[in-house]
């Protein structure tokens, strides 16, 4: 590796220092006192139960035992590739969620692009229970 | 036009790894604004969480301190005063943190501080019912106290954040990226100088060894 691509991978771990070690599911953190994951600097994250509990009413239904091995913080991913401030959300459940927060009846996919109001919504719901992730362009 | 680097020989080596920090600059560049318009946002977000949270926390302190004078007025301030001291004044917090893009905000989490009327330890027959709404008011606006530190607190530290990630930004738009241009373009041009100095140079090369050549068949 180059020099130059060595000082962009530094900038990318260090903007994505905050995500978790290993992400939890969601009967796991629910089972939790403190619902918490480690962070990749060492901190902790600690997720509001009041979230979680609404995530399990959000896709209990729908997936039942499936939901919760579903696991969390949800991770917005701001990825260059779809223009400026927006996201994508991976992950059929994940969409679901998201889809619930923001009122919308789209054809259930594996991915959804989302911009800054519903990026705002949904951190708004989900301060705790959701994650930015910086992404690096492909181009 | 934005100063150059000093120092850099102006090689086509040197070129072709500027023209790659410059590409490495502007990536760097589009992700910090990124994490800017993200920390902005949240920003707001927060911003209009305290609003919200200071106004609901003013409308309960005012409502609890006007039914602590009426208690006052009713029972007399040293007899009201008497009640507190024998209530219990403890309220557990627990105290956590976010991580919300590298930034640590609090997370203060209560358990209900709202208690019954036998909780409070007072007796029911010689005191009025203002002092029962009173403290049932002061209850309910201990935890939105709570909740206004915890945003209060978020507040700040994120504001803090979006001035460093701003600065960085501002730092590789208006000063790095434009001065790795600047160079690039200096080398470039100094490159083609080059090129026409020695082309000049072999044109006069080449006349002399005709002229010489011209002097020699002449002789």
């Amino acid at each position: 590796m180059d020099p130059e691509s060595r000082v962009f991978a530094k900038l990318v771990r260090s903007l994505n220092d905050h995500l978790p070690v290993e992400r939890k599911a969601l009967g796991e953190l629910l089972k939790e006192e403190k619902p918490r994951v480690v962070c990749r600097d060492g901190s902790t994250h600690r997720i509001r139960r009041e979230e979680l509990e609404a995530i399990e009413r959000m896709v209990g239904s729908k997936w039942g035992k499936e939901a919760e091995r579903l696991k969390l913080p949800i991770l917005i991913e701001m990825a260059p590739d779809y223009g400026r401030s927006a996201a994508r959300i991976r992950g059929r459940v994940y969409c679901d969620i998201v889809q619930a927060i923001l009122g919308e009846e789209r054809k259930t996919t594996d991915e959804i692009v989302i911009f800054r109001p519903d990026i705002r919504r949904l951190r708004r719901e989900l301060p705790s229970a959701t994650q930015y992730a910086f992404l690096i362009s492909t181009s | 036009m934005a100063e150059i680097i000093e120092g850099i020989s102006p090689t086509r080596m040197e070129l072709l790894k500027l023209g790659r920090r410059i590409k490495l600059a502007e990536k760097g560049h589009k992700l910090l604004k990124e994490k800017r318009d993200a920390l902005v946002s949240e920003f707001l977000n927060v911003v209009q969480r305290v609003h919200e949270s200071r106004d609901s926390t003013n409308e309960k302190l005012a409502e609890a301190f006007k039914d602590l004078l009426m208690a006052q007025a009713v029972m007399g301030p040293d007899a009201v005063w008497q009640i507190s001291q024998v209530t219990g004044q403890e309220i557990k917090v627990d105290v956590d943190t976010m991580n919300i893009m590298g930034v640590k905000v609090p997370m203060i989490t209560t358990e209900d501080v709202k208690r019954s009327m036998i909780d409070r330890g007072y007796g029911f027959a010689d005191t009025s019912s203002k002092v029962d709404d009173a403290a049932r008011n002061f209850e309910e606006a201990i935890g939105e106290v709570i909740k206004l530190a915890e945003v209060q607190q978020s507040v700040q530290s994120l504001a803090s954040e979006v001035i460093k990630t701003k600065r960085r930004v501002n730092a590789l738009e208006y000063i790095v990226i434009p001065r790795l241009k600047a160079t690039a373009i200096h080398i470039r041009m100094r490159l083609a100088e080059m090129e026409r100095e020695n082309f000049t140079r072999l044109k006069k090369i080449k006349a002399a060894i005709e002229a010489g050549e011209e002097g020699a068949e002449a002789a």
